[in-house]
């Protein structure tokens, strides 16, 4: 089924155009991984994807009960049940216990102050998902990077979310942590949800997403399935590098050698 | 961190500010019981006890509690708002705008026409201010730029104050304005209660309706917005809580400083740093700190009374220095 579509996405900011004429469509059981240099406008695309900004041209549609809907139409609490955003670098303001960082993520579900039963079971639930039971009463402050970005990540799952919107949500973590974190989103998809991810781990991108799109410039150079983007051709003319590229059942092992071009 | 639970913090709150509330109402130069005057007014008995407690002493204390209620709620409110433990009910000049309409009215002796010339302009002075900051920001600004416009706003409405005092048509009238402007709850009667007491509720409805999204905003703006909430009507309901609650008690109480500031400071760890809850802890806090300093201010027998800012102060920016001090190694 398709969760989101999105046609002739435009966005500039000032003089500049950060999107150009982009369409992107996600259906459920997918993880797709969005990829491309620092620039090419991953973040703006997720952030209109998520209906935090307005593109000046193109209309993003998401699912709802009758079909696909302009994301605008849509009341803000309704898509926050529908989707949920994890920024690039969120840190708390605040020293919050991890139980009420991730007990943030009920509020597109609770009306009132107080949290019923529901929000209880989806917190427990999304706590011991990630891993971070053992650390529920401990400050977000004192945890380590790995540590914070789960329970971050048990925030986005406490909202039950069909559609993940994640902002590299890998990025400066260690290899253990980010498997473990492209383990969580991965099984999200496989259970009838769907992601969509900025990565720069373009191996790890290829082990996990079922699909991958590549930009740069605010264009859609290449799209499909990892192997058939992660080609050295295109790796040479968007990054600029030239890359040893071994294709394996298990994903694409890519060796950057030397860039090929001066920026 | 947390240790004890937020009920009892609050219940232990409100039982604190009640007592308070009580000690301060049958306190002062004429030795008067509160029953008493409790009974003639049940009564409707006319007596010292019953004129004395309801006209002079109630209406003191009860706006000690508006207003400390107030400070400590919108100070909560805006330290959440801007996601910064330093930052202060008058923060986006909406204080400063409050004082000039009310030295305004001072400079031009309209106070003297009738009471209530004071307390309107304050609050216009409020509101106004509010509206120049977003004018000059911009509607759909970013917080940054409202702290800036903010800034300026308070910046022009000091220097406004400062050429009101340079002008001042008697020595008379620039020493009302210098007295009003160090914040005092001597000498105000029920009529003020009435006056303030609409805009400081609707003030905090307001500001408390906000509850949800202040908790969101400690992950950031995007990610509140990306819960389900419209960042652009957050804002302008908490802007305009704002704007009534702090205008009507400068309107009553001239400038009380620090409060805003140290009572929500101090109360975060208790709430477990949580900025819905810390609102309503503020609430009490607040209350409890004004009615505290106004009973220490009635208490000093001086032939000059000491205004209830300048004790704030006095009691805040030494206290606020060590709670910097304390935490240093986490801002560093």
């Amino acid at each position: 089924m398709q969760l989101l579509n999105a046609k002739n996405l435009s966005l500039s900011l000032g003089n500049k155009k950060v999107v150009d004429e982009l369409n992107i469509h996600i259906s459920s059981n997918e993880f797709v991984g969005l990829i491309g240099p620092n620039g090419a406008g991953k973040s703006s695309l997720l952030r209109m994807l998520a209906g935090l900004v307005k593109p000046n041209s193109g209309d993003v549609n998401v699912a709802a009960q009758d079909g696909l809907v302009p994301i605008e139409k849509i009341p803000a609490q309704t898509r926050a049940r529908f989707m949920a955003y994890l920024a690039q670098h969120e840190t708390p303001a605040w020293p919050l216990s991890v139980k009420n960082l991730v007990a943030l993520g009920r509020s597109p579900w609770n009306s009132a102050v107080n949290t019923s039963a529901d929000d209880d079971l989806a917190i427990t639930n999304a706590l011991s998902m990630t891993g971070v039971t053992a650390l529920a009463e401990r400050t977000v402050t004192e945890l380590s990077g790995g540590e914070l970005q789960r329970a971050l990540l048990a925030r986005v799952f406490a909202g039950n979310p069909t559609l993940i919107v994640a902002d590299e949500p890998i990025v400066a973590l260690d290899v253990y942590h980010q498997l473990h974190i492209m383990e969580l989103l991965h099984a999200h998809a496989q259970q009838g949800g769907a992601v969509i991810a900025a990565l720069h781990d373009l191996s790890l991108a290829s082990r996990f997403c079922s699909r991958l799109i590549l930009m740069n410039h605010g264009k859609l150079i290449a799209e499909g399935e990892p192997i058939n983007v992660l080609t050295p051709e295109n790796l040479a003319q968007v990054y600029g590098i030239s890359a040893h590229v071994d294709c394996r059942d298990d994903g694409v092992v890519i060796i950057p050698i030397k860039r090929i071009a001066n920026e | 961190m947390q240790k004890i639970s937020f009920p009892i913090l609050i219940l232990l709150s409100a039982i604190a500010v009640a007592v308070t509330f009580l000690f301060s109402l049958s306190m002062g130069n004429a030795a008067i019981s509160v029953t008493q005057a409790v009974k003639d007014l049940l009564g409707h008995t006319e007596s010292l006890q019953q004129t004395v407690v309801w006209e002079i002493r109630l209406p003191r204390v009860l706006l000690a509690v508006l207003v400390g209620a107030t400070l400590g709620v919108a100070g909560a409110a805006m330290q959440g708002f801007l996601r910064n433990p330093l930052a202060e009910p008058g923060i986006l000049g909406v204080s400063s705008g409050a004082a000039l309409g009310a030295v305004i009215v001072l400079y031009f002796g309209l106070s003297a026409a009738a009471w209530y010339w004071l307390p309107f302009a304050s609050i216009l002075g409020a509101l106004i201010a509010l509206i120049l900051v977003y004018l000059l920001a911009g509607f759909r600004s970013s917080v940054l730029s409202l702290i800036l416009a903010g800034v300026a706003i308070q910046a022009s409405a000091l220097a406004l104050i400062s050429v009101a005092l340079n002008f001042a048509p008697s020595l008379f009238a620039m020493q009302e304005i210098v007295f009003w402007l160090m914040g005092s709850l001597a000498n105000r009667n029920i009529n003020h209660v009435y006056v303030a007491a609409p805009f400081i509720i609707v003030g905090w409805i307001l500001l408390f309706s906000r509850y949800r999204y202040l908790n969101a905003l400690s992950l950031g703006e995007e990610t509140a917005a990306s819960l389900g909430f419209n960042p652009q009507r957050e804002r302008n309901l908490l802007l305009t809580g704002l704007a009534l609650c702090i205008g009507a008690s400068v309107a009553v109480s001239g400038s009380i400083g620090f409060v805003g500031l140290v009572v929500p400071h101090l109360l975060r760890p208790l709430v477990g740093y949580h900025p819905g809850r810390l609102l309503i802890a503020s609430a009490f806090g607040g209350a409890l700190l004004v009615l505290g300093a106004d009973i220490l201010v009635r208490q000093l027998d001086i032939a000059r009374e000491l205004k209830l800012g300048v004790v704030t102060s006095l009691l805040g920016g030494p206290f606020f220095l060590m709670l910097i001090l304390k935490t240093r190694s986490r801002w560093i």
